[in-house]
């Protein structure tokens, strides 16, 4: 009816977080029923807006006009009351309760005779998630469902909400193809019906596949809103970084190693992978793909002593090899990033020192157990030189960084130890474009150093562009094998699948020639 | 009801159809998280039972259900607040507080013992709202905050009256609070009371569920708009209430109450807690559980007393106990099959 009053329209918003700017001054308006995307580096303020507009920060200044009417948001109810519905960045869900109390939480819940009807409740979160396609047991714990499951959940939440505006902040941070497609069926779905959607990502081929229009901020400023139609990534990326980065995957082809690196033979996992074989050069990157619970990562834990093998051998350099720790594997020369930074990568309370030399402490550390001081500064020091981490000072908490730089940190401890084969699980997940392109130079300067690589990503055209060789994995098997001229997106996802038709297609008999 | 704290769990329960539902309920109760901690509760009180006739008697039941109602009826609400993940250390000193004032009150003023006794529940109801907004307001964790109030109430308790305060005339109170019905001493059914009131306030109404929300992930409960502080709050004036409620009980029992009245407690109602199953970092909690546990600790009390075990010696057993039970939940929660995979 009045489609030309834009539904949501920020005036002049601030918001200071101590010492940090994290908004200034910004203003634009998002168009009712279209998918909006909104874009920048880390840090550049899009959660902090979002969060605005959900009524869990306040403004310092500037308003919002939600419908052509003024509103302050104070709560989160009365920001869900307008009409908005978030999915909010870090995956909010309460491990303990099932996924249908965590879908109804702060909502209105059927009773009977007073008390909630948990019965009714958890047959419209069946019915909720059959209506999306999700297959989650809503009497499930939580705690039990995978990230990607979880933020299911929370996508399926916001969802239910029926609002008018749908706000999403890398939803799909843990979702793989597959579920990523189905979501923008239903978000395009919703689009047709009239909601509008504000949608985040740092990926940007999915930005260009569901976007109507693209805005973008910079270090708290608005920037500019570009159409799609007409977009270049280019063009995308230079808004996001106020820079051009003319290469998102620079991939430099090392000199490989004549002998392995790395053997794997046979390896298996009790009920995670069985009879994973493959070799690793000096001077590769090795891709292994695969969709969520196919075995991916789980190769690499158990390749850092993490995950317990059942059976099958490992050689290091020519040298048989049983990790009983994660302190055996670092000894033999590996070095490995997790997959979840927050939870396995990060030391929430402590300094960007003290995150980023624990491993050098031991190697620096003197009788007695002493550690100098003055010369794991130094290193450190030189450490956010060679990685380009932007922090304050290495002294500065680790939470004051943004994601990318954080990212490098973690990178930067494993590879204090001067490894020979390094393990990245998803290293650049929730990272920009700038941050990312840094993580791919420092692989090329691994590789170029004769290093051996082995890198797991979520996103595939990272994978498929900084891998040498990539081995898919489906449902904890190999399911072959590519050349880095034989890489290519689409057989790649039909081996990842399943939808290629091979059976259990060994690498090991190519490889150990 | 054995699906104590998964309450969506429930409904699975009462679905299942009358044919083969013994079975299923049979495996239903097996896998509840209570069920480890009910085994070993009858267990214990099998093997005492077989060694010392006297002790499975109706006699001696209704007598340690009236030893456990004290801790139990606080242990209740600490579960709540712990739920919450929240803790309070002052409840053993509340109860002191709280009782003293009743009975000085009376004594010295003439007041009518119930009007104290209805102005020692507002006391707690403020002491209650101080150890919360300390804790949530000054971002202290509530371990200190209440570590602090457990010495500053204790401290007015003596100053109020260094010596114990008794012989005070209202026989419907003591009916009422340490009477019979039948055979049953009223603490008893004032316990099931609570416990029942307190399991269905866990697991099917919304101050449950925002407790639990709360204490499971805060930050996703802020941004679920659930006000978590508030919720907080109200389990600290819960606890103090119930230590309030709790003192009233243990002074119709003895008649008198003295300044050290309830010096320990806090510790007891813990162990009873944590037995019972509920996780000490918060988001899961089972008032059932609470109960078992506390049920526990008064057998293995009661049953060394009957064997006549050492005083010194039972203080080392019940240590044990608390060990073993928090062994038995992590080993069950852990095992597939187990609560935490339901
Ligand atoms: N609660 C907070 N306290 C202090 N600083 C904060 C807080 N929230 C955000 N900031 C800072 O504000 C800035 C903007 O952060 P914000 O989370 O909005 O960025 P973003 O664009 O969402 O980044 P990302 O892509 O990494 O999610 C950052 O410098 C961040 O460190
Ligand atoms: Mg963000």
């Amino acid at each position: 009816m009045e489609s030309a009053v834009p539904i949501l329209e920020f005036e002049g918003i601030s918001k200071r977080f101590g010492g940090v700017q994290a908004l200034e001054d910004v203003s634009f308006a998002i168009p009712r029923g279209e998918i909006h995307a909104l874009v920048g580096e880390n840090g550049a303020g899009k959660s902090t807006l979002i969060r605005i507009c959900g009524g869990v920060y306040r403004p310092d200044a500037g308003s919002i006009r939600f419908k052509g009417k003024e509103h302050v948001f104070r709560t989160v109810h009365e920001s869900r009351n307008a009409g908005i519905s978030i999915v909010h960045q870090e995956i909010p869900i309460c491990p303990d309760l099932t996924a249908a109390e965590n879908i109804f939480l702060g909502r209105a819940l059927p009773k009977q005779g007073g008390l909630i009807d948990w019965r009714e409740v958890n047959r419209r979160t069946t019915a909720l998630f059959a209506q999306l396609g999700v297959r989650i047991d809503p009497r499930a714990q939580a705690a039990s469902l995978t990230i990607a499951q979880q933020q299911l959940v929370v996508i399926a939440q916001a969802l239910s909400l029926e609002s008018d505006l749908l706000i999403m902040d890398e939803p799909t941070s843990a979702l793989n193809q597959e579920e990523t497609s189905n979501l923008f069926a239903i978000l395009r779905q919703l689009r047709d019906r009239g909601i509008t959607i504000v949608y985040v990502s740092h990926r940007l081929e999915e930005v260009f596949e569901i976007a109507d229009s693209i805005s973008s901020l910079r270090d708290g400023h608005y920037i500019g809103t570009v159409p799609k139609a007409g977009a270049t990534p280019d063009q995308i990326v230079r808004m996001m970084v106020g820079r051009e980065v003319t290469n998102l995957f620079p991939k430099v082809v090392s000199d490989f190693t004549p002998a392995p690196l790395l053997r794997v033979r046979n390896l298996a996992a009790q009920g995670l992978f069985s009879d994973v074989s493959f070799d690793l050069f000096g001077g590769e990157v090795l891709g292994l793909v695969g969709l969520q619970g196919s075995g991916t990562s789980d190769v690499l834990r158990s390749l850092f002593g993490k995950t317990p093998v059942s059976s099958g051998e490992i050689e290091v350099n020519g040298k048989p090899a049983h990790f009983r720790s994660s302190l055996d594997a670092i000894a033999s020369g590996i070095a490995y990033v997790p997959a979840n930074r927050q939870a396995e990568g990060l030391f929430s309370t402590l300094s960007v020192r003290d995150n980023g030399a624990l491993l050098l402490v031991r190697r620096l550390a003197r009788a007695l157990g002493l550690v100098p001081l003055h010369e794991l500064d130094r290193q450190m020091r030189a450490a956010v030189q060679r990685f380009s981490i932007r922090t304050s000072s290495i002294s500065a908490s680790i939470g004051s960084l943004s994601g990318g730089n954080q990212q490098k940190v973690v990178i930067a401890r494993s590879l204090s130890t001067g490894p020979l084969i390094v393990l990245l699980d998803d290293p650049t997940r929730g990272i920009d474009v700038g941050a990312k392109a840094e993580i791919h130079h420092i692989l090329n300067e691994l590789t170029a150093a004769g290093c051996g690589v082995i890198l797991v990503s979520s996103e595939l055209p990272e994978v498929l562009a900084m891998s040498d060789r990539v081995i898919t994995m489906y449902r904890g098997r190999v399911r072959g094998e590519l050349g880095r001229e034989q890489i290519d997106h689409e057989v790649v996802m039909r081996m990842a699948t399943g939808a290629d038709g091979a059976v259990g297609a060994s690498p090991a008999p190519a490889l150990s020639a | 009801m054995s699906v104590a704290n998964h309450p969506p769990g429930q409904s699975a329960m009462e679905e299942s159809p009358q044919s083969h539902g013994a079975m299923k309920m049979l495996r239903n109760i097996v896998t509840t998280r209570e069920f480890g901690i009910l085994a070993f509760l009858l267990i214990c009180s099998l093997l005492i039972g077989l060694l010392r006739p006297t002790f499975l008697t109706t006699d001696n039941i209704l007598n340690m259900g009236r030893q456990m109602a004290v801790t139990c009826i606080m242990a209740v609400a600490m579960t709540f607040l712990i739920t919450a993940q929240e803790l309070d250390l002052s409840v053993g000193s509340i109860l002191g507080f709280c009782s003293m004032g009743m009975a000085l009150l009376t004594k010295m003023f003439g007041v009518d013992l119930w009007i104290s006794f209805a102005l020692s529940i507002l006391a707690a109801v403020l002491l209650g709202v101080l150890n919360g907004v300390i804790t949530t307001r000054g971002r202290i964790p509530a371990f200190i905050t209440t570590l602090g109030t457990l010495y500053i109430i204790r401290g007015f308790t003596l100053l109020m009256s260094p010596w114990p305060v008794s012989q005070i005339d209202a026989p419907l109170f003591y009916d009422v609070f340490a009477g019979y019905v039948g055979p049953i001493p009223t603490q008893v059914l004032w316990m099931l009371g609570i416990v029942i009131v307190g399991h269905i306030a866990m697991t099917r109404t919304r101050f449950g569920y925002y407790v639990r929300a709360t204490g499971s992930n805060k930050s996703a409960a802020i941004l679920s708009g659930i006000p978590v502080n508030r919720i907080k709050v109200l389990c600290f004036v819960l606890t103090a209430v119930a230590a309030a409620f709790a003192g009233g009980i243990q002074f119709a029992h003895l008649g008198s109450v003295n300044p050290t009245a309830g010096a320990g407690a806090e510790l007891t109602v813990i162990a009873a807690v944590v037995i019972g199953g509920t996780a000490l970092f918060g988001g899961d909690g089972t008032i059932i559980g609470t109960f078992l546990g506390a049920a526990l600790l008064t057998v293995i009390r009661n049953g060394l007393v009957q064997l006549g075990g050492e005083g010194r010696l039972q203080e080392a057993f019940l240590g044990a106990i608390i060990i073993i039970a928090v062994l038995i939940h992590t080993y069950l929660r852990r095992t597939p099959g187990g609560a935490a995979d339901k």
